[in-house]
């Protein structure tokens, strides 16, 4: 398990010497690393353009999940990735043109749903020659919130995903306190060609069950976790399911940003701090008290009360 | 009355648990909410490691032996549900275990079968096991070691003990009952002893000590480590050691500290049956002191010294009321851990002085009851998102209220009756006495 205690154990060497350079400064730079550092960081690394999963690279990169580094992760190298695809940009053939989600359920164990909503250039998609596509969405699951990676294997051995990967924290009992932040990356397969019969063109739906962790004390009883946005990617290949051959990219939605119209606060219950002098003393108590009375019952058991049926010699 | 046969039992209760396994598949396919337990999917998946050759402890959450992913092999191979078939076959024959060592008291057929039907009638056993929960096995192993004792087979019994504590680590609390119930004027090396009589009185106290006082210091040492008692010890501790030496040098560091250094230092602050759960929450950002770790550990070990010292020569009843107050005092209790006790009431209801009709029921009420009010909180907490912790807590004080009220009413009302009656002396011991 990474402990966030322990620090990040994965990552590239550029940043932890970078890390060592800057120690003296104040205590909130070496907690929230800049921009910069990632770059650094990045530079040592390759990109991962041809690897299955997306977030994978980032996770041997850098040990522990944080949006900062995430989002930079995308920005300067994950994009990179489109860069290389010579002579059709799928970028202009596939828009993301809607993206919604909310949480469903009640309380510890409930469920993230999200769809997607791909529109397609139809010319460009005909003189496009990739057959077999998949949409890779990535949940940065908030602290205090984890998904079981077995729960979600089992899903799609049912056919419900194409493919699924849990990153990060694997320890699924620890409290959020002692725990650091989950990743779930969900690959949808589809086929640009079934794209073009489709006039509002492809809606996927993804539905990742997520569970509540113990959350760190709280004075109201509740404490607050907010989902951030999910990312959305995409890989196009001749051959199916395959990573030769295949390009990868970013889904954009032509430069508007995608409004979310749900922004998903989940409400974990939490025990409340000034509980805690009055439920040790009454426990013990409790343990004691019980303990004294079969201690007493045992002690002063006669052990020679007869039977209705025992005979007596 | 109505007298019912124990093979027409027995086939109505494997019929019984084979419609509930195959019930179970439809309805993991067709409900929301799975009738399967997590616990074995935690299993399945851990032998599917095995049989790929990889560590069963690749899979998160499996906190078991090795030989537990060996003995669902079965699961990879031919079927999923032949975990479920097992643990349900274990399950009938922790009712057959009962019969037996019932019969072997001379207690009365019809009463035999109403014990018998304690068990498998009881619908939180026959669930635990259709469900695909290991615990029948434990249970069925533990009503065997007492079978092995009663047959005088030492050996036996020593192998099975060193094996549960290494399969299950809990029986160890049953370590200190069977080294003094292997008294040497009760139980001796190849010669078969004298059990209990249903129908008998509750024979004299006949201690050890108190034959010994009358002797030397030398004969008072030979009685306490009695060929017996060393023999036993040495045999489990070595199957003990062997079987943990075998899964280490497997799985490494992994076994040790998911199989037994987890189960030896659990401390869950989620929430559970035991009362100190919301204690354990509100201080798990810090280290426990050593005084706290002792003060919690206190009454569980007092209660246990206590029953052992006051009940070992009636070796069920000791192991019932041990297994209750552990369960009961345990820093974690969940549901599954009430088999543990369940197997062994059957074996002390015939030596029980409680009027069924009313003070039973009430018992069983009062025990349910405390149950069921806890869940519905903890259901308020975990399913409905509820601040209830505190309310939660204190279900899990009237739960250990309950199962204290239980307790001291069963050990009220028990007729003591030692496993083992005294064992015939030999000439030349007589000889030695009379010196």
């Amino acid at each position: 398990m990474e402990d966030r205690r322990r620090g990040r154990p994965g990552i590239c060497l550029g940043l932890g010497m970078l890390m060592i350079a800057f120690a003296s400064s104040a205590t909130s730079e070496e907690e929230t690393p800049s921009l910069d550092d990632y770059s650094t960081a990045s530079d040592a690394c390759t990109v991962p353009c041809r690897e299955k999963w997306v977030a994978k690279a980032y996770f041997d990169k850098y040990g522990s999940l944080e949006d900062a580094a995430f989002e930079h992760y995308r920005d300067a190298e994950l994009t990179r990735c489109s860069y290389e695809m010579q002579p059709c940009d799928l970028r202009d053939v596939f828009k993301l043109s809607d993206l919604d989600r909310r949480l469903t359920g009640d309380g510890s164990h409930r469920s993230l749903f999200t769809s997607i909503r791909i529109s397609v250039d139809e010319e460009l998609a005909a003189k496009s020659p990739f057959r077999f596509c998949e949409v890779v969405l990535v949940e940065r699951l908030p602290s205090g919130v984890f998904a079981d990676p077995f729960e979600l294997q089992h899903i799609r051995d049912r056919g419900v995903y194409g493919e699924v990967a849990v990153l990060g924290d694997a320890n699924l009992e620890l409290p959020s306190f002692l725990s650091n932040r989950t990743l779930v990356e969900v690959h949808m397969f589809f086929s640009p060609n079934n794209l073009l019969e489709q006039m509002n063109g492809l809606e996927i739906k993804v539905e990742v069950p997520v569970h509540a962790r113990y959350q760190a004390l709280d004075g109201s009883g509740y404490s607050a976790v907010q989902f951030g946005e999910p990312d959305v990617f995409a890989r196009c290949s001749m051959e199916q399911r395959s990573s030769n051959q295949s390009h990868f990219f970013v889904l954009t939605s032509n430069g508007a940003a995608i409004s979310y119209k749900n922004p998903i606060v989940w409400k974990i219950p939490s025990g409340i701090e000034t509980h805690a002098g009055f439920v040790s003393v009454v426990t013990f108590l409790s343990a004691s008290l019980s303990a004294l009375v079969i201690i007493v019952a045992s002690v002063f058991h006669s052990g020679i009360k007869l039977h209705k049926n025992v005979k007596t010699s | 009355m109505v007298t019912v046969d124990m093979r027409s039992l027995l086939l109505f209760s494997a019929f019984l648990r084979v419609f509930l396994i195959v019930y179970g598949e439809w309805q993991d396919k067709h409900m929301e909410v799975r009738y399967t337990d997590v616990d074995y999917f935690v299993f399945s998946d851990a032998a599917d490691l095995m049989a790929l050759g990889k560590s069963p402890y690749e899979r998160t959450t499996y906190r078991y032996s090795p030989l537990l992913a060996f003995l669902l092999l079965p699961n990879t191979f031919l079927h999923r549900s032949w975990g479920k078939f097992l643990f349900s076959a274990s399950d009938l024959l922790v009712g057959v275990f009962i019969y037996t060592i019932l019969k072997k008291c001379s207690v009365p057929k019809n009463i035999c079968t109403y014990c018998v039907m304690a068990w498998l009638l009881n619908p939180f056993t026959f669930t635990i096991g259709t469900r695909g929960n290991c615990e029948p096995i434990v249970c069925a192993i533990i009503l065997w070691i007492i079978i092995c004792l009663m047959n005088g087979n030492l050996l036996q019994a020593a192998v099975w003990y060193g094996l549960v504590v290494h399969f299950r680590i809990y029986p160890i609390i049953y370590a200190p009952t069977l080294v003094l119930v292997l008294n040497h004027h009760f139980f001796r090396l190849g010669q078969k002893p004298v059990l209990r009589i249903w129908s008998s009185g509750p024979s004299k106290k006949h201690e050890c000590s108190t034959a010994a006082t009358e002797l030397n210091v030398l004969v008072v040492i030979k009685c306490i480590f009695s060929r017996e008692r060393i023999i036993f010890g040495v045999i489990s501790a070595a199957v003990f050691f062997f079987s943990t030496g075998i899964s280490f040098f497997l799985y490494k560091w992994e076994f040790l500290q998911e199989a037994l250094l987890y189960h030896l230092t659990r401390t869950d602050p989620r929430h559970n049956f035991s009362i100190y759960f919301y204690h354990i929450y509100l201080h798990y950002e810090r280290e426990f002191s050593v005084l706290e770790k002792l003060i919690s550990f206190l009454p569980q070990f007092m209660v246990q010294l206590v029953l052992v010292l006051r009940f070992a020569r009636d070796l069920p009843f000791c192991l019932f009321v041990q297994t209750v107050a552990f369960v009961a005092f345990n820093k974690v209790i969940t549901a599954q851990y009430f088999v543990w006790f369940f197997c062994l009431l059957p074996l002390i209801l015939p030596w029980s002085t409680i009027n069924f009709k009313w003070k039973g029921l009430c018992c069983i009420f009062l025990w349910m009851g405390a149950q069921t009010h806890w869940l519905m909180w903890g259901y308020l907490l975990e399913f409905k998102g509820k601040n209830v912790f505190v309310e939660l807590w204190m279900a899990s004080l009237v739960f250990l209220a309950a199962n204290t009220c239980v307790l001291v009413v069963m050990i009220s009302n028990h007729t003591y009756s030692p496993l083992f009656q005294p064992l015939k002396q030999n000439s030349s011991e007589q000889g030695l006495k009379q010196e």
